[in-house]
């Protein structure tokens, strides 16, 4: 995948306390959504759907995380430049007392948008 | 609140001023505008920035029917606004659930296996609060549609600029015009502004102001990886602009049937809207409004 700072603290790095806090808490909240999806999908059969992609999305990330994809643990991970088809650049800081700046930039991302029209 | 059992429409502050129907349509009001909002720092504060330059602000919340609570934070958030800026804001909290449904969550796992990403929640249900928010402006007369969308939290891929951009087209198609005051504004102004106007700021951990705005549990688990190891958000730009334009069809087709079911004929609304907006002439919607 490409094209997505993911974030201002994306990349920020952690040490080996947290990565494990973090696991616990990931773990323990999705394992009690899942519990709680599993129960309510059976008066309920309309929400097996989204129990379903609960558990593909759960996985799908605790897969990554084990893997240490893409998480900064004690620095291994080598920070490297977004990838967006925009310059952050061309978008110009202000203050909350100026006029608002309400036009989003088209040209930022036509790329994107004749890529999907396509 | 009123409560409205009729409808899609869950709580309104007060009846809405004209009543559609069929070749009945609402007089274009230039000096009102429509902001998604949940009570929290940047749609409070575009909230703020608004009623400097319209009359009438609409403030617009939305229940997606999937672990989405807490509403009565949003409510008092807007009672802290009437009494702090004069009664200047309109509330109402409208479910999304059925279109929601629609355009994601009857498809999810098809959907998912075609773009591989949990991103297809959130803009799913994104678009269905946009979709709706279009009927609100066209329903109400409302000429200016925006939202707190900003770029210090564009881990969240409705508020990339791409997605934001495509949403534009969407509302352009619906002759609303979509903008986003907040987008460049530092969040530290923006929670300045709360605080001089002694709004209740809510719990301070790290960045983040809890107990402000709804609780959204799939957020909450789809950005844990990001919040707990800084791990990176992941959405392919390509992805995400396929099934903003995919979903943007569904969406087009909700709203047809929705004036439909009134009665309404969409076209004819929306070509009363565009003689209206001729005659109103072109203006940067923020300035010239004020």
């Amino acid at each position: 995948m490409a094209n997505c700072c993911g974030g201002k603290n994306a990349g920020k790095k952690i040490g080996w306390g947290r990565y494990a806090a973090g696991l616990t808490v990931f773990i323990g909240y999705h394992g009690a959504m899942r519990a709680l999806l599993t129960a309510a999908s059976v008066p309920v059969p309309a929400l097996k759907k989204v129990r379903d992609f609960h558990k593909e999305c759960f996985e799908t990330d605790l897969k990554e995380i084990l893997a240490f994809e893409d998480i900064n643990l004690n620095g291994r991970l080598d920070t490297t430049p977004c990838d967006i088809p925009y310059s952050l650049d061309d978008i110009e800081t202000v203050s909350v007392d100026d006029e608002p700046v309400v036009t989003i930039p088209f040209t930022a991302t036509d790329d994107a948008m004749t890529a999907a029209a396509g | 609140m009123l409560k409205t059992q009729h409808s899609d429409v869950l709580t309104e502050s007060e009846p809405p001023s004209e009543l559609m129907g069929p070749g009945r349509y609402p007089r274009l009001k230039s000096k009102e505008i429509t902001l998604m909002f949940s009570g929290g720092i940047d749609s409070t504060a575009s909230a703020i920035k608004m009623s400097d330059h319209y009359d009438r602000v609409h403030l617009v919340t939305y229940k997606n029917g999937y672990g989405h609570y807490h509403f009565d934070r949003t409510t008092k958030r807007v009672e802290e606004l009437n009494d702090k800026l004069g009664n200047r804001f309109r509330y109402t909290l409208i479910s999304t659930k059925s279109y929601f449904d629609q355009i994601l969550v009857n498809n999810v796992l098809r959907d998912y296996k075609k773009y591989r990403s949990g991103f297809i929640w959130f803009m799913g249900c994104k678009m269905a609060m946009h979709m709706r928010s279009a009927i609100y402006c066209l329903e109400n007369g409302v000429r200016f549609m925006t939202d707190g969308s900003n770029m210090d939290t564009e881990e969240m891929v409705e508020q990339s600029l791409m997605s934001l951009s495509m949403i534009q087209h969407f509302y352009e198609d619906l002759t609303v015009e979509f903008g986003t005051p907040v987008y460049d504004v530092k969040r530290s102004d923006s929670k300045n502004l709360i605080r001089e106007l002694n709004l209740n700021m809510g719990i301070e951990v790290l960045d983040r102001h809890l107990c402000i705005q709804p609780t959204c549990l799939a957020g909450e688990l789809y950005y844990m990886p990001y919040l707990l190891f800084n791990k990176r958000v992941k959405h392919d730009e390509y992805d995400v602009a396929r099934f903003i334009k995919e979903k943007s069809e569904v969406a087009r087709a909700i709203v047809n049937e929705y004036f439909a079911q009134k009665g309404v004929d969409l076209d004819e609304l929306l070509q009363d809207r565009k003689q209206q907006l001729e005659e109103a002439g072109p203006r940067n919607q923020y300035q010239e409004a004020s």
